[in-house]
């Protein structure tokens, strides 16, 4: 392992290589923290150059490397889980280039979300995926995790905004997927690699799209007497056709946890649930949506609807959703975010199953999430001490899962399946399933060197070794 | 006289393409036909290729109104869908030319239409049986899914090359309140590009297209918006009222002669470019004498050049096919030919592709169709 770190050291100079294990430490979880594994060594390239000589120097030594963004990724997608090299873009951390009239920028993988919309702002434009970690998640990461937010119900998720990618073959090499106009000659390769998890390869920039900032925001706030009521406004202002830019609820273990905490934004305590929507667009448009939103709320059963009067009261409304998260560390030492989807229209009965689970297992459930797309984020407080708590947890989000599976909806909608959920990918996918996306893996990957261990279940190890040996009575390669 | 195959269910496809794999025997893969010229020109095999349609695989699984998403067979006929979707209230997000168009063809070649330029985007889900006969599905019927790799994207647009599409869970959308049809005369030539963007990004505008001096648009929206921007145009540009079927005429430019086993005797060129490199684009083809139709917001050209009746081509068609190879290299654009003689297409990749972007290609080939069964020699790189 001397000589390997010996070779990175010499790619990217000694200050572009950690392997002390102080320095390593950090580096063991991503945000999800229930799933630890040590690195060898974390490198930082400060050039796409330096990141092929990483990728070279790893290949000679036998070692597997693992992109990594901002590490809050929330599915142990950049965590090195075989113990492989961690290549952390965020050295790579410029805008290259804005271009207002064909409304793209080239960025590199290291920039940070938020921090581009702020680049761009000046021209009318705006980057439009916002992941509630926008604030310190790198594009690189969101381009990794296909990553979505509030927002995606109208604007899309980030392979709706990625138009081509510089890119480092796990065997070193250095290729370009897609192109700037958005149309590829032939096949869409960087639809293909984005959302990948980091196991096809690197992106060393990425042509992103911009989009204009809308002329017109209105954010409303209707307060709920519990939270089936507002699902149901959820599905009629969906069935009507109106799209919102983000409906998210909140539900009143949060709102209480949030009116607790230093992010209270006047919410009221006793409310069941409450409905964000927010509209934009053109001001003759958004005026016509507003008065519609109303009155679907009404009809669902909505105790009053608020309008944010102004920019200050938009961003209160929001402070309870994104800063909920924060807030549930009030509840308990560790929280379990789940993130699974379902058909919007099976939102109420699904989070009646879900409350129904979490109860049985005596466990403190609270919900914060995208009802617009069906994204649900049920989010479990506890304690890692405690074992049994810990083991009925994951013995919940597993029932959870299962139950959202069998409405019909999937294992995640923007946190990727990682460490965390790759075991469950069978209720979604079988074999024949994974053969197909393992032949993907192997025309990048066919050597299993770019971040081993993830989304395949280990059962399946064998597998994405080879895709034509198939076989649970395998033994693993752990 | 080669066979011909029409599977009526995705285990009668997967039992035939685990054959034809087995005993290494090529199939072309076709739904309506519309996109059959788009391919590149191969010598003929010692196993001539059997034709498969997809045409059996018909009919809408389940269209869910409410949540305005549908499961659709992928030989359904587009027209079909779309007026499904239609009665339902929804608008069906896929609206490539051809009458005789299918939802498994329009997303194999990931056919554009005015309305609609990115098929991916329509796509949650697919159900795709692959050259060796597994029937496999990737994504699902939820309109957010990170559940294991992205395949729709691989196979939407790769003529099927590395699967044959069985049947695909599509995302409809809301159908406008009020859409109108404006055409505007623009008469200054220099301006005409340049004009032609501006008010294609205004809020309410879907379909902006420049035929010669003639900008045709669509708005569609909530009718407040609608009406906003159809004043502006109507001041500004002074549009008026479009003719019924505009729209139409603009998405067939791009498949007009193109029945099935016809040979085009003109050169079909699609070009994709940036928005700000569009007016040259259009000077480069109009100087060609060729029929151009544009649409500046998305960079997209359309066009239709008169050739002689035999080679050799002309120096200057010779020389802005060379130039898009360079242009290809560089990732600022494509030109493929979409139909052409067989004469012109010998000897050259039809499709743009870069050569840089190949040996993935080709690796993603080898994985996924081993045996070369697929539409050999059909797509990018003569795969």
């Amino acid at each position: 392992m001397a000589d390997l770190i010996a070779a990175l050291r010499d790619v990217t100079g000694p200050d572009g290589c950690l392997s002390r294990p102080e320095e390593l430490f950090v580096y063991e979880v991503d945000g999800l923290t229930l799933h630890a594994a040590r690195p060898v060594a974390v490198v930082l390239p400060r050039t796409t150059q330096e990141v092929v000589g990483v990728v070279e120097a790893c290949r000679a030594a036998g070692v597997s490397f693992v992109p990594r963004g901002a590490g809050t990724g929330l599915s142990g997608g950049a965590v090195a889980a075989e113990g492989g090299v961690i290549i952390e873009c965020s050295r790579l951390d410029r805008v290259l280039s804005v271009h207002p009239e064909d409304r793209y920028a080239v960025v590199q993988p290291g920039v940070i979300n938020a921090d581009l919309s702020k680049a761009v702002a000046k021209h009318g434009l705006f980057y439009a995926p916002d992941p509630s970690s926008q604030a310190a998640c790198t594009i690189g990461g969101n381009v990794a995790e296909n990553s979505g937010g509030p927002h995606t119900l109208k604007y899309g998720t980030t392979t709706d905004h990625v138009l081509a990618l510089e890119w480092v073959l796990p065997n070193g090499e250095l290729v370009h997927v897609g192109s700037p106009t958005g149309f590829a000659p032939s096949s869409d390769l960087a639809g293909a690699v984005v959302g990948s998890e980091g196991t096809l390869g690197i992106a060393t920039a990425a042509w992103v799209r911009l989009t204009p900032l809308p002329e017109r925001v209105e954010t409303l706030l209707a307060i709920f007497p519990d939270i089936v009521s507002s699902c149901r406004a959820v599905g009629r202002i969906i069935e009507s056709g109106l799209v919102p830019s983000a409906l998210e609820i909140v539900d009143q273990r949060t709102i209480r946890a949030v009116e607790a905490s230093v992010y209270a934004a006047g919410l009221p305590v006793d409310a069941g649930a409450i409905l964000i929507v927010e509209l934009d667009g053109p001001p003759e448009g958004v005026a016509v949506q507003v008065s519609r939103v109303r009155e679907h709320c009404r009809a669902a059963g909505c105790d009053r609807v608020e309008v944010a009067k102004d920019a200050a009261e938009r961003q209160r409304f929001w402070r309870a959703r994104k800063g909920a998260f924060g807030a549930m560390g009030r509840l308990a030492p560790d929280l379990y975010v789940h993130d699974a989807v379902v058909p919007r229209t099976r939102l109420p009965e699904i989070l009646e199953r879900i409350c129904e689970i979490a109860d049985r297992y005596g466990l403190k459930l609270s919900n914060v999430f995208h009802a617009g797309d069906g994204n649900l984020h049920p989010n479990i407080s506890f304690d890692r001490r405690d074992t049994d708590e810990l083991e009925r947890v994951l013995a919940a989000g597993k029932e959870i899962l299962q139950a959202c599976v069998d409405a019909g909806g999937v294992l995640s909608g923007e946190h990727g399946i990682g460490t965390e959920k790759r075991e469950y990918m069978p209720l979604v996918f079988n074999d024949d399933d994974f053969e197909a996306m393992l032949r993907l893996r192997h025309a990048f990957d066919p050597d299993r060197v770019c971040n081993p261990g993830k989304i395949f279940p280990s059962t399946r190890f064998c597998m994405e070794a080879n895709p034509k040996a198939r076989g649970y009575d395998r033994v693993p390669f752990e | 006289m080669t066979a011909a195959f029409e599977p009526r269910s995705g285990d009668e496809l997967a039992k035939l393409l685990r054959e034809r794999s087995a005993g290494r025997l090529p199939v072309r893969v076709v739904g309506g036909g519309s996109r059959s010229a788009i391919e590149n020109w191969a010598p003929p095999a010692d196993v001539p290729a059997a034709s498969l349609s997809t045409r059996g695989l018909a009919g809408i699984a389940e269209l869910d109104a409410a949540e305005g998403v549908v499961a659709v067979g992928a030989g359904t006929r587009l027209a079909e869908l779309a007026a499904a979707a239609d009665e339902a209230g929804w608008e069906l997000p896929l609206d490539a030319p051809g009458t005789d168009a299918t939802v498994g063809g329009v997303l194999a070649a990931g056919a554009p239409g005015p309305r609609w330029p990115a098929p991916r985007a329509a796509v949650l889900g697919l159900g795709v049986v692959l050259a060796t006969g597994e029937r496999t599905k990737t994504g699902g019927r939820v309109v957010k899914n990170v559940t294991g790799y992205d395949l729709a994207k691989l196979h939407v647009g790769s003529f099927g090359s590395f699967g044959v599409i069985e049947s695909a869970w599509l995302r409809l959308r809301p159908r406008p309140e009020r859409v109108e049809v404006l055409t505007a005369e623009l008469a200054d030539p220099e301006s005409q590009a340049d004009l032609s963007l501006t008010f294609a990004r205004l809020a309410a505008v879907r379909v902006a297209a420049l035929r010669g001096s003639t900008l045709v648009l669509e708005l569609a929206g909530e009718d407040a918006v609608v009406e906003v921007d159809r004043v502006r145009c109507a001041r500004e540009l002074g549009a008026q009222t479009g003719a019924p079927g505009l729209i139409e005429a603009l998405r067939d430019f791009a498949a007009e002669g193109r029945a099935q086993g016809a040979v085009s005797t003109d050169l079909q060129l699609r070009a994709s470019v940036l928005p700000s490199a569009v007016p040259d684009a259009r000077s480069v083809l109009a100087a060609l004498d060729a029929e151009v139709i544009a649409y500046p917001a998305q960079g997209l050209l359309y066009s239709k050049l008169p050739l002689p009746p035999e080679p050799p081509l002309p120096d200057e068609v010779e020389r802005l096919l060379a130039g898009a190879r360079a242009a290809a290299l560089s990732r600022l654009g494509f030109l493929r030919i979409e139909a052409g003689p067989e004469w012109v297409k010998r000897g050259r990749d039809v499709f743009g592709e870069s050569p840089a972007t190949l040996p993935l290609l080709r690796s993603i080939k080898e994985q996924f169709d081993p045996e070369r069964v697929l539409n050999p020699g059909r797509f990018a790189g003569a795969l």
